[in-house]
C-alpha cells in the first residue's frame, strides 16, 4: 500500500535528516516507526504528506508516485494526517474542526458523518465548544477524528500520546485499534510511548541517523528486549 | 433637535461609508495579513467603472455588477503576478503593492486624464427623514453598506467556503493536509477583497470627486479603523470605523477638519499603544 524508497531530505547545507529511507507498509497493517529523538521520524511523515517539496526518492501510494504532489492532492488520495502537537483550529468549535476534515475532500458531503461522535462520545458533549478550550486528550481525540471523517486509506499519526494523560492514552489506543479494524485502515505511527505502541502496532520499524535500519514483529519487542536497548533507550 | 438629527445622520453616514470602503481591506489585510497599498486604486478603478458605464450611456445600477467583476479579475491578476510571491514578507508586500498602486494610477491618468469626472446621481434630490431633509442617495449608501456587511459576514462565518478560507488563514499547512486547495482559496479570497473595494468605489462615485487621487483619502482611515478595531474579525472593523468616523465627524463639526485629523491620529496612537491587538483583539 505504501512504499518509500531511497527517500532523501535535509537542510541546504549538507546535513541530511533523511539519508535514504526505505520501507514498505501493507494494507491493513499498523506499523510503528520508532527511534530516538532527532532520527527523522517526523520528517518521514512530513515528506509523505507533501510538506517537504525538496525531498527526493520515491513515495508510492498503491503504486502511484505521490512525492512532489501538493499536500491537498495527497490528502485527497487517501492520506490522513494527525501531526505532532495536534494542530487543531483553536478558534473553531469542535464541529467546525470536524467539518474542516470533510469540506476539502472530493466526493464527501459537507457534513460531519453520524458515526463520528460514536468513536469519541466525549466530543459530542463539547460539539459547540471552542476547540482551544478542550483538554490535551480531547484535542488529540479531535485531531484523530478530524482525520478519520475524511475517510483516509492510510492514517499517519505523529506522537498521539504527547501531552495526554495516561488513562486517556490507553483509551485512545483501544479506540484506534478497533476503528482501524472496522474501517480496514492502514496506519503508520510515530510514538515514543512504548506501551501505547505495544498495544496497537503489529510491526516495528527502527530508524537511526536518517535511515530505517531494522524491523521486528511486535512479539519480539518487549521492554528491556534487545531492540529496545539498541534503538530506543537513551 | 434637527441639528442633533443631522449630526447623527452625518456620523452614521460617514461610519457606514468608511465601513463600505474598509470591507475589502478587512478581507485582504484583516484576514489575509497582506498590506495592500494598491487598495485605494482598487477603489478608484471601481469608481471609474461608473465613469465608463456613464459614457457608454448605460444605467448607473449596472456598474454595481460591472465594477466588482472587473476588480475581481484585476485582483486575480495582481495576486498571480505579485502578491503570491510576497505572502508573509511584510516589507516586500508594501513595496510590491505600492508599485501596483503607482502603475494603476498612471493607467487611469493615461486613459481618463488627470481631471475630475462628474457622475450624475442615480437618486437625485433630498428626502424628509426624522424631520430633516437629507440627500436620498446617501441614505441608499447607508442601507447598501448594512446589507453588504451582513452578506460578507454570512459568507465568511456561515458558509463552508468561508470556513475553509478561515481555516487556511489560521493554519495553512494543516488545511492542506485535510485536502483543502490553499492556493485556490488564496486567489479567490484576494479577488473577493478586490471586488469589495471596487464595489465600494462604484457606490461612492456619485458623491465624490472622481479623480486619480480619490483612493488616498479613504485608505488611511480604513487602515486605521482595522488597526484600532482589531484584525481578523468583521466586528473589529465595525468598532474601528465607528470610532474613527464618529470622532472625525463630531470634532470637525464642532471645531475644524484639521483638528479632527489631529484628534483621530492621537487617539489611534493611544489605542494601538494600549491595545496592540486592537479593541476587539484577543491576545494570543
Amino acid at each position: 500500500m505504501l512504499t518509500v524508497d531511497g527517500l532523501i531530505a535535509g537542510y541546504q547545507h549538507g546535513s541530511r535528516v533523511l539519508d535514504g529511507v526505505s520501507f514498505h507498509v501493507r494494507r491493513g497493517e499498523i506499523v510503528a516507526l520508532m527511534g530516538r529523538n532527532g532520527m527523522g521520524k517526523t520528517t518521514v511523515l512530513r515528506a509523505i504528506t507533501g510538506h517537504l517539496p525538496a525531498a527526493k526518492g520515491t513515495i508510492a501510494l498503491d503504486g502511484e508516485e505521490i512525492l512532489g504532489r501538493a499536500s491537498h492532492e495527497i490528502a485527497n488520495r487517501g492520506v490522513g494526517y494527525v501531526p505532532q502537537g495536534r494542530e487543531i483550529f483553536d478558534d473553531f468549535t469542535t464541529e467546525e474542526n470536524l467539518l474542516m476534515g470533510v469540506i476539502g475532500k472530493k466526493g464527501l458531503p459537507n457534513k460531519v458523518p453520524d458515526w463520528a461522535y460514536e468513536i469519541f462520545p466525549m466530543l459530542r458533549e463539547r460539539r459547540w465548544q471552542r476547540a482551544g478550550t478542550l483538554s490535551g486528550g480531547q484535542q488529540q481525540q479531535l485531531a484523530i477524528l478530524r482525520a478519520l471523517v475524511g475517510e483516509p486509506k492510510l492514517l499517519l499519526l505523529d506522537e498521539p500520546s504527547e501531552g495526554v494523560q495516561p488513562s486517556i492514552v490507553q483509551e485512545i489506543a483501544r479506540t484506534l485499534r478497533r476503528t482501524v479494524l472496522e474501517k480496514t485502515l492502514t496506519v503508520l505511527l510515530v510514538e515514543q510511548n512504548l506501551e501505547l505502541v505495544l498495544g496497537m502496532a503489529s510491526r516495528f520499524l527502527f530508524m537511526e541517523n536518517g535511515r530505517v535500519v531494522d524491523e521486528a514483529p511486535v512479539h519480539l519487542v518487549r521492554p528491556g528486549s534487545e531492540f529496545v536497548q539498541k534503538y530506543l533507550s537513551v | 433637535m434637527g441639528f442633533v438629527v443631522t449630526i447623527g445622520l452625518d456620523t452614521l453616514n460617514f461610519t457606514l461609508a468608511l465601513l463600505l470602503v474598509t470591507l475589502g481591506l478587512v478581507v485582504i489585510y484583516g484576514l489575509m495579513n497582506v498590506i495592500n497599498m494598491a487598495h485605494g486604486e482598487f477603489f478608484l478603478l471601481g469608481a471609474y467603472c461608473v465613469v465608463l458605464m456613464q459614457s457608454a450611456g448605460l444605467f448607473f445600477w449596472w456598474a454595481l455588477l460591472f465594477a466588482p467583476i472587473v476588480l475581481a479579475l484585476v485582483g486575480l491578476a495582481v495576486e498571480e503576478l505579485v502578491i503570491r510571491h510576497v505572502y508573509r514578507r511584510f516589507i516586500d508586500s508594501i513595496l510590491g503593492t505600492w508599485g501596483i498602486s503607482l502603475a494603476l494610477k498612471q493607467v487611469v491618468i493615461i486613459v481618463f486624464g488627470p481631471t475630475a469626472q462628474s457622475i450624475v446621481s442615480p437618486i437625485p434630490g433630498p428626502v424628509q427623514i426624522l424631520g430633516v431633509t437629507y440627500p436620498a442617495y446617501r441614505l441608499f449608501i447607508m442601507g447598501f453598506t448594512v446589507l453588504l456587511a451582513g452578506a460578507t459576514f454570512l459568507f465568511f462565518y456561515r458558509t463552508y467556503i468561508g470556513l475553509a478560507i478561515r481555516g487556511v488563514i489560521a493554519n495553512r499547512a494543516m488545511a492542506a493536509s485535510l485536502g483543502i486547495n490553499t492556493r485556490l482559496l488564496d486567489r479567490s479570497t484576494f479577488a473577493i477583497g478586490a471586488a469589495l473595494a471596487g464595489l465600494a468605489g462604484a457606490v461612492m462615485a456619485p458623491i465624490m470627486s472622481v479623480d486619480p487621487q480619490m483612493g488616498v483619502g479613504f485608505l488611511i482611515p480604513a487602515f486605521l479603523s482595522i488597526l484600532v478595531g482589531g484584525t481578523g474579525t468583521l466586528l473589529g472593523a465595525l468598532v474601528g470605523t465607528a470610532a474613527i468616523s464618529g470622532i472625525t465627524t463630531i470634532v470637525s463639526d464642532a471645531w475644524t477638519q484639521v483638528a479632527a485629523q489631529v484628534v483621530v491620529f492621537t487617539m489611534a496612537i493611544i489605542v494601538i499603544r494600549l491595545f496592540p491587538q486592537g479593541l476587539t483583539g484577543r491576545r494570543s
